[in-house]
């Protein structure tokens, strides 16, 4: 499902965010990416979206390498993931309801399209009875509740989230983990950046972790803190 | 998927007016007032070429006004004498009564010369026709010398004064249609930049759930669209009401009303007004969008 080969990412000024780094993730796997600040994770998850390109080395998305695709193709390739951020990026202006549905009416979908899929979105995410909520009304944890909602109301093959407990409170925190494990028990291909190491050990389930750009481990059912942590 | 689409635009762009109206307003007014000067610059330059044209038909034209002394009999050895010049096509003799009806004629019925000045204050005049429009200048020169002439208009005279006013018009005219242009550019620009500012989290949301690039930059180049189309309509319509009112103000003078009858606009010239505004606001919103689309891509 996602592929990385030997991809390193150099910025202007020579900073390197990612150093040699491979890994694949197979449809319907859990994993988490983990790291300090400035590790490299959020530029893991922009690569998967194609917001960044390798400076070298492959990404292989759906079967695609994401640097061959035209800039008109790239918006095709965004449909198939949904993305969730630390900050959750609601608009103020517009209910829990029309949040969701934004992310449909944008890509020109059908109205009786919207409706059913905002309805059985905002259902999984528990937050039905809220629909005409505005943000401002809810608490950060049915805030990206409602992040959460948008990211998967087109059903995406996969969900990327960005430090999704960054802003919440340990309970909001384990909520929100159990969730994504939720989307991803539905079959969704599920991968977060986080450096939470509470929702990490809870779930327990793949970790990546990086230091300074390179991958240092891989594990199975793995915790935040690793063997080689513990130096 | 197009009905949709067009609402989405509707919707997005009408909005983002109502939320900053202000600058809307700033933008619909300059752009009005841009393609008002650039109307009111082709309606000048059609006047003037109009006169220029009317005139030029005489170009190889001269009047000769004679001494108010000269009787009729020494004007007809004038005239004789002038005849025989190389240079000269033709030579009629005009009579100072013949004159004055011209006169009358020209200026409406209502004013009587000859009672305001107590008789006919016109003297005899010779009406010299050159061979060509390059000797007329240099005819008329020699007409002056001639005793018993008094002034000599000499229409190539006329029509290169005219020509140098037209083109005179024309680049002060240009000047200020650039410069206006630009601040109308800008203007919209600005709104639209300020579009995208209120609407940065939407756009960022639009472009990571996949929405295509149309969906994201056409609200933004409709909303410049009406701008520009509103703006020009009005211009249209302010360049109407002068000309109209510059038709009723010169009614009244037979010479000025054939100047301005031959450039009569039409419909055309006013619907390619609010084209003109069309332009104008394409042009603001895609600078600003281009930015835009450069910072996603
Ligand atoms: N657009 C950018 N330009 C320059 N450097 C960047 C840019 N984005 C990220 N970086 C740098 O790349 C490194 C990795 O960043 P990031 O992937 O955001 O780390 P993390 O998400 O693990 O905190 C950091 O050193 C960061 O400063
Ligand atoms: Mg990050």
């Amino acid at each position: 499902m996602i592929q990385l080969h030997n991809v390193t990412v150099k910025f202007k000024g020579g900073i390197v965010a990612l150093r040699d780094a491979s890994f694949t993730v197979n449809k319907g796997e859990f994993v988490f990416i983990v790291g300090p600040t400035g590790s490299g994770k959020s530029t893991v998850l922009k690569l998967i979206n194609r917001e960044l390109l390798p400076t070298s080395g492959k990404v292989i998305v759906n079967g695609i390498n994401v640097a061959t695709l035209r800039p008109s193709q790239v918006p095709f390739l965004r449909r198939s993931i949904g993305f969730v951020f630390q900050d959750f990026l609601l608009l103020q202006d517009k209910t829990v309801w029309e949040n969701v549905a934004f992310a449909l009416k944008v890509i020109g979908a059908m109205r009786s399209e919207i409706r059913d899929a905002v309805c059985s979105a905002l259902q999984l995410v528990g937050l039905i009875e809220k629909w005409d909520a505005y943000p401002r009304q809810l608490s950060g944890g049915e805030q990206q509740k409602v992040c959460i909602a948008r990211a998967i109301v087109n059903n995406p093959l996969i969900l990327l989230a960005d430090e999704p407990t960054g802003n919440l409170d340990p309970d909001s925190s384990l909520e929100i983990a159990s969730l994504l494990e939720r989307v991803n028990q539905r079959g969704t291909t599920v991968v977060v950046a986080t450096h939470d190491k509470y929702i990490v050990d809870f779930l327990k389930k793949r970790v990546i972790e990086l230091r300074n750009g390179t991958v240092v481990r891989d594990e199975p059912e793995g915790v935040y803190r690793g063997a080689l942590s513990l130096h | 998927m197009p009905f949709r689409f067009i609402e989405h635009c509707l919707s997005e762009a009408f909005t983002s007016m109502r939320r900053h109206w202000l600058m809307s307003m700033a933008a619909t007014v300059s752009a009005a007032i841009s393609v008002a000067i650039f109307g009111l610059l082709v309606l000048i330059v059609l006047y003037i070429r109009s006169a220029v044209i009317h005139e030029s038909e005489k170009v190889n034209h001269m009047r000769v006004y004679l001494h108010n002394s000269v009787t009729e009999q020494q004007a007809r050895e004038l005239q004789r004498r002038i005849q025989r010049w190389v240079l000269v096509k033709s030579v009629r003799f005009v009579h100072k009564d013949e004159g004055l009806k011209e006169m009358e004629a020209a200026m409406g019925d209502n004013i009587s010369l000859r009672n305001l000045a107590g008789g006919n204050p016109l003297p005899h005049r010779l009406d010299v026709v050159a061979v060509n429009f390059e000797d007329a200048v240099e005819c008329a020169k020699r007409l002056e010398r001639l005793p018993g002439v008094e002034s000599v208009i000499c229409m190539a005279d006329v029509v290169r004064q005219l020509s140098r006013i037209f083109g005179l018009v024309r680049l002060c005219g240009l000047t200020l249609v650039i410069i206006t242009a630009l601040a109308t550019l800008t203007l919209i620009a600005n709104a639209i930049r300020l579009t995208i500012y209120a609407r940065r989290e939407a756009i960022r949301i639009m472009q990571l759930v996949g929405a295509t690039i149309w969906f994201i930059r056409a609200p933004l180049l409709l909303e410049g669209l009406v701008y520009g189309l509103i703006g020009g309509a009005f211009a249209s319509l302010m360049v109407y009401g002068a000309h109209t009112s510059l038709l009723r103000l010169v009614e009244t003078n037979k010479i000025l009303l054939t100047l301005f009858h031959v450039a009569v606009p039409n419909w055309h010239f006013f619907a390619s007004l609010t084209v003109v505004g069309l332009i104008f606001g394409l042009l603001g919103s895609l600078s600003a969008v281009n930015q835009l689309v450069r910072y996603l891509s």
